[in-house]
C-alpha cells in the first residue's frame, strides 16, 4: 500500500516529487494522444506532400508542355528506352561489383536480383 | 527478347486467340503521363480455360517461364499469373478480369491506341489514375503510384472526365488521395 504520510523530513520532498512525476506523466500521455488524434490528417497530408514534392520542380509547366507535345507512341518508345538504359546500368554496376565474373555469371546474378524486385519496388 | 518485341508477341497471341484484354499499369501511365522505366507489363485479360494451351505453347523454356497450372488457378480464383522472359528479365503480369464493378467499368471503357505497325487496347486516363490511387492506398502511400497518377492528371488535364473519377473515388476508398492529388497537381491549361 502506498504511504503518503511523511515519516521523516526527507519524505517532505518525496511527496511533491511523486505528484509532480505522476502529473507530468499524465500530461505528456494526454497531450501526445491529443496531438496524434488532431494531427492525423495533417501527418497524412504531409507524407503525401513529401511523396509528391520530394524534389523541387522548377520549370514544371515547361516539362509538362513537352510531355503533352509527345504522342503516346513517343512516350511508349521513351519507356522502352529508359527500361533498356536502366537494365544496362544495372549490368554495368554488377560488372564493377564482380569484376572476376564472366558475362554469363553476371547475367545470372542480374536475373536473380531482378526476380527479387518484381512487384516489390513500390 | 526485347521488351517491345515481347509486348508485340503477347498482344498478337491474345488477338489470335480472341482473348479480350486491356493494358494497364505503369506502361499506360507512361503513355498518358510521364514515361518511366519498368520491367513489367500489366494486362487485364478476360480469359477462359480453353486459352491455356496456346499461351503455354507459345512461350516455352528455356527462354520463357509460364505455368499452365498457375493460369488454371488464377482463372479459378480470379487472381493473376505471369510470364517471365528468363533471358532478359522482363515480365508480363496477367490479371484476370473480375466481377468487381470497377474492373467491369474500366474494362468496358478501354480504347485502342494505334502505334506504327501495331495497336493496343489500353485503359482510359481516368481509370489509370483511379487504379494508381487504389494501388497507392493499398500499398500504404507508394510514392511511385502517386507520382504516376499525378503526372497522368497533369498531362491529360482538360481532357479528363472528372465527374467519372469523382463517381469512383468513394467506392474505391481513394477520395482523400484524389482531393490531395488535385491540390498538389499543377496542370497547364
Amino acid at each position: 500500500m502506498l504511504q503518503l504520510s511523511p515519516k521523516s523530513p526527507s519524505d517532505l520532498f518525496l511527496i511533491p516529487s511523486f505528484f509532480f512525476l505522476i502529473s507530468h506523466f499524465l500530461f505528456l500521455s494526454y497531450s501526445s494522444l491529443l496531438f496524434r488524434t488532431l494531427n492525423n490528417n495533417i501527418f497524412e497530408h504531409e507524407i503525401l506532400r513529401y511523396c509528391m514534392e520530394i524534389k523541387p520542380r522548377p520549370n514544371h509547366s515547361l516539362y509538362l508542355k513537352s510531355l503533352r507535345q509527345m504522342t503516346p507512341e513517343q512516350r511508349l518508345a521513351k519507356v522502352f528506352e529508359l527500361s533498356r538504359f536502366t537494365k544496362e546500368l544495372f549490368l554495368q554496376g554488377l560488372q564493377k561489383r564482380f569484376p572476376d565474373k564472366g558475362e554469363t555469371e553476371i547475367k545470372e546474378i542480374y536475373l536473380q536480383r531482378l526476380l527479387k524486385c518484381y512487384n516489390r519496388n513500390y | 527478347m526485347l521488351q517491345p518485341k515481347l509486348l508485340k508477341k503477347v498482344l498478337a497471341l491474345l488477338e489470335e486467340n480472341h482473348i479480350d484484354y486491356m493494358i494497364t499499369g505503369s506502361l499506360v501511365s507512361s503513355m498518358q503521363g510521364e514515361p518511366r522505366a519498368t520491367h513489367d507489363v500489366d494486362i487485364l485479360v478476360n480469359i477462359t480455360h480453353s486459352a491455356i494451351p496456346s499461351l503455354v505453347n507459345a512461350f516455352t523454356p528455356p527462354d520463357y517461364f509460364i505455368s499452365g497450372p498457375a493460369i488454371e488457378d488464377a482463372i479459378l480464383r480470379k487472381s493473376m499469373f505471369n510470364l517471365l522472359d528468363t533471358t532478359e528479365g522482363d515480365k508480363v503480369d496477367f490479371w484476370i478480369l473480375t466481377d468487381d464493378p470497377f474492373d467491369q467499368s474500366r474494362f468496358a471503357r478501354k480504347y485502342e491506341e494505334k502505334m506504327s505497325g501495331f495497336s493496343m487496347k489500353v485503359s482510359r486516363p481516368e481509370d489509370t489514375i483511379l487504379m494508381k490511387l487504389r494501388w497507392a492506398n493499398l500499398s500504404g502511400g507508394s510514392e511511385k503510384q502517386l507520382t504516376d497518377a499525378l503526372r497522368v492528371y497533369e498531362v491529360q488535364f482538360g481532357k479528363l472526365d472528372l465527374a467519372y473519377i469523382e463517381s469512383w473515388t468513394e467506392p474505391l476508398q481513394v477520395k482523400e488521395l484524389w482531393e490531395k492529388l488535385q491540390q498538389e497537381g499543377k496542370p497547364i491549361i
